[in-house]
């Protein structure tokens, strides 16, 4: 028997030097005593990498932009992770990226748009202050979850309690990136979209999201924006519009005509109207 | 199939060596005493949660393999100590097709 000091990187030795040509799916979830992953390139049949709640990890080697193979991609809850590699957008199979959690990262990749078949991008409860102009090119995407954080919430009870972005999103009002790219209008497959609790204003949202043409759940709840975005009057397949608590709303110019929209939520509103009539939460 | 999920024991590698065909081994904690090389070389899913941090699987031969689930890898000293274990969700994680 081998004895070594507390490190994964000898755990991660084995598989670097042996062939493990038929590995598809590494799990190594609340895993806390590892900083880095090691390289991946040895690994070319990954399909499911899953490192939920690594409390420790801190930075995912640029090789994994190699897992040509890649589905599905869980980093749920690795708050230390504050970058991604750029490489990871070469990730051409990824299909869901789950990085809920990860409080300390505030920055996605450029080029994320080069993830073609991408339909689940999870973003609930990170640092990211803005969406990268790529993403509004991302076909196959259906579902956009970039909730913002709350003060004392979150989805993972391991992680501790960071600076909101409420308060960066106030004090920053001048200077940052709109939160939402100049145009989303690639997004033809989205049907769910979250956006709430980021307290964005008018800036943060003034793109059209009338090509959004398969939406079905819009949630805009907890957002300081007096209009709501252009474009919602054409969306004809959405079910659901939460406006919750959106304070500064005053009037709603358009709601879609397509008949199917069966709830608008608008718990917190004062008496928003529209050109139709009042609606109530 | 072996399936040794509430051992606590140390196991010697010895006693894998009968088990040519082994291909799911399953552990929870534990550990295994000697050379890994015992351990059948046709496994293909590997479920061994708390594995401890100290114990390098040393001539371990891995080429068949297609999961590798070690969850709480190098958590079992906290936990033995009596700190509060993170919060596991199973979600989709759990499920693949070994073709």
């Amino acid at each position: 028997m081998f004895l070594f000091p507390c490190s994964l990187r000898f755990f991660f030795s084995f598989w670097l030097r042996q062939c493990l040509n038929n590995l598809k799916v590494i799990d190594l979830s609340n895993s806390r005593s590892f900083a880095k992953t090691p390289n991946f390139s040895g690994l070319p049949s990954l399909e499911r990498l899953i490192l939920e709640n690594c409390a420790s990890l801190a930075d995912i080697h640029q090789s994994v932009g190699e897992l040509k193979k890649l589905v599905f991609l869980n980093l749920k809850g690795c708050w230390r992770l504050k970058n991604l590699p750029e490489s990871i957008s070469e990730l051409k199979s990824l299909e869901t990226m789950n990085l809920q959690s990860c409080a300390s990262l505030e920055k996605l990749p450029e080029k994320l748009g080069n993830m073609k078949v991408l339909t689940d991008l999870l973003l609930d409860d990170t640092g990211v202050q803005n969406l990268p102009s790529s993403t509004g090119i991302l076909k196959k995407l259906k579902k956009l979850l970039v909730r913002g954080r709350c003060p004392g919430f979150s989805l993972n009870s391991a992680c501790p309690r960071l600076p909101s972005n409420a308060f960066h999103s106030k004090e920053l009002a001048i200077k940052k990136q709109p939160f939402l790219p100049p145009s989303l209008s690639g997004l033809s497959s989205l049907t769910t979209l979250d956006i709430s609790n980021r307290h964005l204003s008018n800036n943060d949202i003034s793109i059209n999201l009338g090509s959004l043409s398969s939406l079905q759940d819009l949630n805009l709840a907890v957002n300081d924006f007096s209009e709501l975005p252009a474009g919602i009057g054409n969306l004809a397949k959405l079910e659901k519009l939460d406006l919750s608590w959106c304070r500064n709303l005053l009037f709603i110019s358009e709601i879609p005509s397509g008949g199917t929209l069966l709830q608008i939520i608008g718990k917190g509103v004062n008496s928003v109207k529209n050109s139709a009539g009042s609606v109530t939460g | 199939m072996l399936d040794a999920q509430a051992s606590k024991d140390v196991v010697p590698s010895t006693s894998f060596a009968p088990m040519t065909s082994l291909q799911l081994l399953k552990f929870s904690g534990g550990q295994v005493r000697g050379h890994y090389e015992h351990i059948s070389k046709a496994l293909i899913w590997l479920c061994w949660h708390k594995f401890s941090l100290e114990t390098l699987p040393h001539k371990f031969r891995l080429d068949s393999l297609v999961v590798l689930d070690m969850q709480h890898t190098g958590t079992a000293t906290s936990e033995n100590s009596g700190k509060m274990r993170p919060r596991y969700e199973a979600d989709e994680k759990s499920f693949v097709s070994i073709k």
